[in-house]
């Protein structure tokens, strides 16, 4: 229950290190004098991510590393992880090639204005695979939608779910794949589908604190879709809202002219034009002004601040 | 719910040993997700306490 003055309580071996918006959380599992850690956050935060994880190991040896997806907010800690603890990287297979060639543009980099430290992966997960991890046995659970190779993670004993960026208590991430031609809003809805039918208590997500009552959220999530699905410009300007302040959140103030070139080379360019029907430097603005007036950054002295 | 006092700066300042963003100590925004709403409100205050005692930290 959102409104309950407890967080909900994990397993024994299990410590979320709940983060911002610019890092994924970070979960670290403990197996006898071992630990496993889950995502890692964005790479500027690393050296913050690397003592976090330590500490929450309380004196065991993080030998893996595990992903849901490959997304800068989720794996931007590894390299540094890797070399703090020389722990093995595990990464959804769908991702292996980008990551092996380090092809930023399939990584979703490239466009977004978003930076990264390279890595190298040791091996891959599959839909299907189980890993033991915190005490408990997870199943890896495929889950696209917000990320065409996103897998999530389900311990059927402990009724817990690793949703990533599949779902949230209010939402979901970015349905990047709509931008590049694949059913990101269908696949998205049958990633719910599928979790609505697993026995479900608590949900960790990759953003936000961990949450009980899945249905709720499940059902906040289906609605969004339905509410993207009958209005593409809902779909199209949320992506630009999270962009806008992932990128701000990322420099700390930009001017108006670094949002237009930055929306100028996203993959949202298009969309954008379609909707706004303007040049990209009044889009850039009217978007800017939307943004200042739902309090989503701040205006002061012609630069724009994260809030 | 407490809204967590993050504000995805998550930098340490090593010899204060908070975080140049929110304040927090490492020991509080590890502990964060396992506190209860009194405890976060605690925290909370007694970061802002050390953001007007020491003043801006340069964001680096
Ligand atoms: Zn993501």
């Amino acid at each position: 229950m959102s409104g309950a003055p407890a967080p909900v309580r994990l397993p024994a071996g299990m410590r979320l290190l709940e983060r911002g918006w610019l890092s994924s959380n970070n979960i670290v599992l403990h197996e006898g004098d071992q630990a496993t850690v889950v995502d890692s956050g964005y790479v500027k935060h690393a050296a913050q991510t690397v003592a976090l994880v330590g500490r929450a190991a309380e004196g065991r040896c993080v030998t893996r590393l595990v992903n849901t997806h490959c997304h800068s907010d989720h794996v931007g800690g590894n390299a540094a992880l890797q070399r703090a603890f020389a722990c093995t990287i595990l990464i959804p297979d769908g991702e292996a090639d980008n990551v092996a060639r380090w092809d930023e543009t399939a990584l979703d980099l490239a466009g977004l204005g978003q930076r990264n430290e390279r890595f190298m992966h040791d091996g891959t997960l599959r839909a299907g695979d189980t890993l033991r991890m915190g005490g408990l046995d997870w199943l890896a659970l495929a889950a696209p939608g917000h990320d065409m190779d996103s897998l999530v993670y389900y311990a059927p004993e402990a009724r817990l779910l690793i949703s990533a960026d599949a779902l949230w208590e209010d939402g979901f991430g970015v349905l990047f794949p709509e931008f590049g031609g694949e059913p990101g809003l269908q696949t998205a809805r049958e990633t719910l589908d599928m979790i609505a039918k697993l026995d479900l208590e608590t949900v960790i997500p990759g953003h936000g604190p961990a949450f009980g009552e899945p249905q709720r959220a499940l059902q906040r999530a289906y609605d969004r879709l339905e509410a993207f699905a009958l209005d593409r410009g809902k779909l199209v300007r949320n992506a630009l809202r999270v962009m806008v302040s992932f990128h701000l959140m990322d420099v700390g103030s930009a001017e108006l002219p670094g949002i237009a070139d930055l929306l100028e080379r996203s993959p949202f360019a298009t969309a954008a034009s379609e909707l706004y029907r303007l040049p990209m430097p009044a889009i850039a603005e009217r978007l800017v002004g939307d943004l200042a007036g739902a309090g989503v950054l701040r205006i002061a002295g012609g630069r724009l601040y994260s809030v | 719910m407490v809204k967590s006092p993050c504000i995805n700066v998550c930098r340490m300042h090593a010899e204060l040993g908070v975080c140049r963003g929110c304040y927090r100590t490492l020991e509080e925004i590890g502990d964060w997700s396992t506190l209860p709403d009194t405890e976060k409100r605690r925290v909370a205050q007694e970061a802002e306490a050390r953001r007007a005692k020491i003043g801006p930290l340069e964001i680096v």
